[in-house]
């Protein structure tokens, strides 16, 4: 039963090619927690140098294009953590501390900062040619592309517009009443519920229409030139980030505990959770786009032996 | 399609982290073909090392779409391989690589006093 469900986490190309002969190995040696998490990471390696394989020939342009996509949601986890990290610095005294007590988290807070331009760079550099390609293709009569494409502005006019429209309807600090407890308000939390959630759909949204529309045009190898190398480097300024966010946290708990436990964070919750959150999901994007760009550049055809 | 465009890999460190499990797996089927397990024994008998079954089928698809190994008609549900000529030639190549850096390692150590 868990060898079958381990199994068809590899993509269905290489199970039709290895199905058989690998269940008979794994039925003859014991299954550790090493070994799960061999196949775990061996399905993920499938998934991006073998799952668009074609028969007999070795898509090149098919592998660039998984893993510029595997990339490329890595990097879209890696800013909603990102935002979520800056939202929780949002109007937190630990955030005054780092420009006027505490050169510490001000470093910190520099890191992350860096990391994320560093990471932002590489990713558009990476993307540029695909981008133009994408959008050419667009404009030349993909209507299915243009609409996709239009999925990326349209989404935080929506979120916006719910804003100005739809929030005020419930919750009075929309309209200049700070004082007064909007928490009480019938229908504020759900209204600030959706605002949040349609916040991330419209990300996540946006991701998806131009993930779907660079897996619908047509791209030639050239429009990848630049991407190999330059997604490569997103991962360790990701890293970096990362790193920085670790500093900051690690920093803020040793030198603030009392401010760093307050109810100052993402949704409510304290800054102690909404850190450990941020830290969580932003190492799970970097550690996904460092295995992508260590296991999913193309190394694929016959080499040339002396 | 030409190959350099895309910088293709052209030797065993073209391979990554499978470089390793691809040396293992052309040195056991050296001797003779072999199925997954009976190479999972053969290595574990030569060498000591374990190749997990991930790594092993890793290792196995990209030896067999560079022509190195060649899987044989399946047996049961078993197929085994068998070492192409390209796949010896290759193997060869790093067996010599591997003897010339050990003979070197081993030139210093001694030349340091160090010796085995």
């Amino acid at each position: 039963m868990i060898l079958t469900m381990l199994i068809r986490l590899y993509p269905r190309r290489w199970r039709k090619r290895y199905e058989d002969e690998f269940a008979a190995l794994l039925e003859e040696i014991p299954l550790t927690p090493l070994t799960v998490l061999d196949l775990l990471l061996s399905a993920l390696d499938a998934h991006l140098n073998f799952g668009l394989e074609e028969e007999g020939i070795y898509a090149m342009s098919a592998q660039l294009r998984r893993f510029t996509l595997s990339s490329f949601w890595s990097w879209v986890v890696y800013i909603i953590a990102g935002l979520g990290f800056y939202g929780m610095l949002d109007d937190n005294p630990l955030t005054k501390l780092a420009h006027t007590g505490s050169m510490a988290l001000h470093i910190a807070v520099l890191v992350v900062q860096a990391g994320a331009i560093l990471a932002l760079a590489a990713m558009g550099f990476g993307g540029l040619l695909i981008a133009l390609a994408v959008i050419r293709q667009a404009l030349g009569g993909r209507r299915d592309v243009l609409a996709l494409l239009a999925v990326t502005p349209f989404s935080p006019i929506v979120v916006v517009a719910y804003a100005v429209i739809v929030i005020p309807y419930f919750t009075p600090i929309f309209v200049g009443n700070p004082a007064t407890d909007y928490s009480s308000q019938p229908g504020t939390m759900a209204a600030y519920l959706g605002l949040i959630g349609l916040f991330h759909a419209a990300i996540l949204g946006s991701a998806w229409a131009v993930a779907s529309a660079i897996t619908r045009c047509d791209l030639g190898e050239t429009a990848f030139r630049f991407t190999r190398p330059a997604f490569r480097l997103a991962a360790p300024a990701m890293l970096l980030t990362l790193a920085g966010v670790l500093a900051w946290g690690i920093i803020a708990f040793l030198s603030f505990p009392s401010l760093f436990s307050e109810a100052l964070g993402l949704y409510g919750m304290n800054t102690e959770l909404s850190w450990v959150l941020v830290v969580i999901v932003m190492g799970a994007a970097t550690a996904f786009s460092g295995i992508t760009a260590l296991c999913g550049s193309p190394d694929g055809a016959v080499p040339q032996v002396a | 399609m030409d190959l350099e465009v895309f910088n293709m890999p052209a030797d065993f460190t073209s391979l990554g982290r499978f470089s390793a499990p691809a040396l293992y797996i052309l040195s056991s089927l050296a001797s003779g073909d072999k199925h997954g397990y009976a190479m999972v024994q053969d290595i574990i008998a030569f060498s000591g090392v374990r190749l997990e079954p991930g790594t092993l089928y890793g290792a196995l698809a990209r030896l067999e779409r560079w022509g190195w190994i060649e899987p044989l008609p399946a047996r049961d549900r078993r197929h085994p391989y068998r070492l192409t000529s390209a796949g010896r030639t290759a193997l060869a190549a790093q067996v010599e690589h591997l003897q010339q850096v050990t003979a070197i390692s081993l030139g210093r150590l001694t030349a340091r006093g160090e010796g085995l």
